[in-house]
């Protein structure tokens, strides 16, 4: 099979754990608030009338305000309709996050302090044996198998996030990258 | 803790027996066994592998600076 696997995500909002708004709702949001016409918006977007009508009222539902206010008539007889602050303030909140996320995603660094492999890595299952904590670092020796220890020096401020103590079970990476070979002679 | 001959300043010094060389263009991948279950993988570059003549069934030391080890709980 040709092709990499990518990790992608769907982001919502939800009120009450009650799903609000996903990426099709604010589509719609940003395409109303583009044109100020529910008609050219639901055209440009190739969807039936009928499909965001109830979509809208469902969303408005779940918020409990509008999030778009019509006009009817005026001039040419065309009619307006405009997202409320309500709306808007959604569409931000969405926006924001998904920026957010987005940069997250493609932060491969990110992931690597998490533990998922998007380089070589080992990862090594062992139990703190010793913690040194300093003034600034703090030593960290990890048993990993009989007779065998990684030490690891890390500051005192990650000791103390992780809340690190003696027989922790704890995960230990090291990137394949990192190690310097020697061969015995 | 392992003996090496050299000094080296290293907080991690493991001896392994290579299980793998795979050769790429510019690196080459080494998976080796250290005390079981323990199995490293390790990217040099290939200049590196060619000069010490790493192949599989080798006994080599590994060596990894305290710094680089990143612990998670």
């Amino acid at each position: 099979m040709d092709g990499e696997l990518k990790v992608n995500f769907k982001l919502w909002l939800e009120k009450n754990s009650g799903p609000v708004i996903g990426k099709g709702g604010i589509k719609l949001l940003e395409e109303i608030n583009k044109t100020g016409n529910l008609q050219t918006a639901i055209k440009n977007l190739g969807i039936s009338y009928r499909y965001a009508w109830g979509y809208l009222k469902k969303m408005e539902k779940a918020v409990g305000e509008p999030l778009i206010k019509s006009y009817k008539g005026g001039f040419k007889g065309g009619g307006r309709t405009v997202v409320t602050t309500k709306g808007l303030e959604i569409m931000r909140i969405f926006n924001r996050f998904e920026t957010y996320l987005n940069t997250a995603l493609q932060n491969t660094t990110l992931w690597e302090a998490y533990g998922l492999k998007t380089a070589e890595m080992n990862t090594i299952r062992g139990f703190v044996e010793e913690v040194k904590v300093g003034a600034e670092v703090a030593e960290l020796t990890v048993n990993v198998a009989a007779n065998t220890e990684i030490v690891s020096i890390i500051t005192a401020e990650s000791i103390r996030a992780l809340n690190l103590n003696e027989n922790d079970e704890v995960t230990v990476i090291i990137k394949a990258t990192e190690i310097t070979l020697d061969k015995g002679e | 803790m392992i003996k090496v001959n050299k000094m080296i300043s290293a907080r991690n010094k493991f001896i392994g027996k290579v299980k793998s060389v795979e050769l790429q263009d510019l690196i080459g991948k080494i998976k080796i066994n250290v005390t079981a279950p323990i199995k490293i993988t390790c990217v040099i570059t290939r200049e590196a592998v060619e000069e010490l003549k790493i192949k599989k069934g080798d006994e080599v030391k590994v060596f990894v600076k305290a710094t680089e080890v990143i612990i998670l709980k």
